[in-house]
């Protein structure tokens, strides 16, 4: 499995791809949705994408949105890691394509949990 | 001291376990005489909305380093990157910053974080402010309405 890490700070995007890594994931970190934007037009062999919202340059609601105009960029798992918890905001995030939403701070079991939920987990590793 | 104020300690507590720690039980109030911090760093994001406010997180530059270092899982003979201890604080205020936000009555756009070695520019008083302890060390979260106590200087 394949996962690009999407964050403005650096030391977030450590953490999730340190997690990911410890479930078999490869990881590519990205720090803003243009970048990554330009990552994937490159290689587009991601199966998971992690977004946060808030982030300079393009931020992740514009990044799901510019993703999901692409045809080609359709099989990539979107979730949003964000500090954005209020309920319509989260609403507007599944509604412009992402998939999964996890509120920082979340856990190691927290995101292990919501991949399971996408069908992401290696076999043989349950949440 | 407001509602929101209530929920700070056990945001911290979740932020720093989770982030962190990756155990509970590092963060408990301060609970002791008045807070001296040595070298402050002082970390924030603003909620821009009707009622515009910042959310503060400051310590001092030595423990700013040793988050850091547990954040980033940095060994002790690593040395500590200024860009990242900016980076790891920064981001510490945005969690918590982000999850205050969620509690506010009215909805608002959150800014990136700022952070800055030494004074912060912010007057007094704050909205509120919490004297909490991470292991040993001083911890300050403060909130400042930005409508009332820095008449737009500062905001993004």
């Amino acid at each position: 499995m394949r996962a690009l890490v999407i964050d403005d700070s650096r030391a977030m995007r450590r953490i999730v791809s340190r997690l990911l890594e410890g479930l078999d994931f490869t990881t590519t970190e990205a720090g803003d949705g243009r970048q990554a934007l330009e990552l994937l037009a490159a290689d587009s062999a991601y199966d998971l994408a992690c977004v946060d919202w808030n982030m300079p340059v393009m931020d992740g609601l514009s990044f799901v949105q510019a993703v999901r105009t692409r045809r080609e960029w359709r099989g990539i798992t979107l979730m949003m890691v964000t500090t954005e918890s209020e309920h319509d905001q989260i609403v507007r995030a599944l509604a412009a394509g992402a998939h999964e939403y996890l509120i920082k701070p979340f856990t190691p079991d927290a995101l292990r949990a919501k991949l399971d939920l996408l069908g992401l987990l290696p076999v043989g590793d349950p949440a | 001291m407001t509602a929101v104020a209530d929920h700070v300690l056990a945001i911290a507590q979740d932020t720093f376990t989770a982030l962190v720690d990756q155990e509970p039980g590092h963060v408990t109030e301060w609970g002791g005489a008045g807070v001296t911090l040595h070298d402050p760093v002082h970390a924030w994001v603003d909620v821009r909305s009707a009622h515009p406010v910042r959310t503060v997180v400051t310590t001092g530059h030595a423990t700013a380093e040793r988050i850091t270092r547990a954040l980033l899982h940095l060994g002790p003979e690593e040395a500590v990157p200024t860009a990242d201890v900016r980076d790891a604080l920064g981001e510490m205020a945005n969690v918590i910053g982000g999850n205050l936000k969620g509690l506010m009555p009215e909805s608002g756009a959150l800014t990136v974080p700022v952070v800055e070695r030494g004074s912060a520019d912010l007057p007094d008083p704050p909205e509120w402010e919490r004297h909490l302890r991470w292991r040993e060390d001083p911890l300050v979260i403060s909130m400042w309405n930005l409508d009332t106590n820095l008449d737009g200087k500062g905001q993004q």
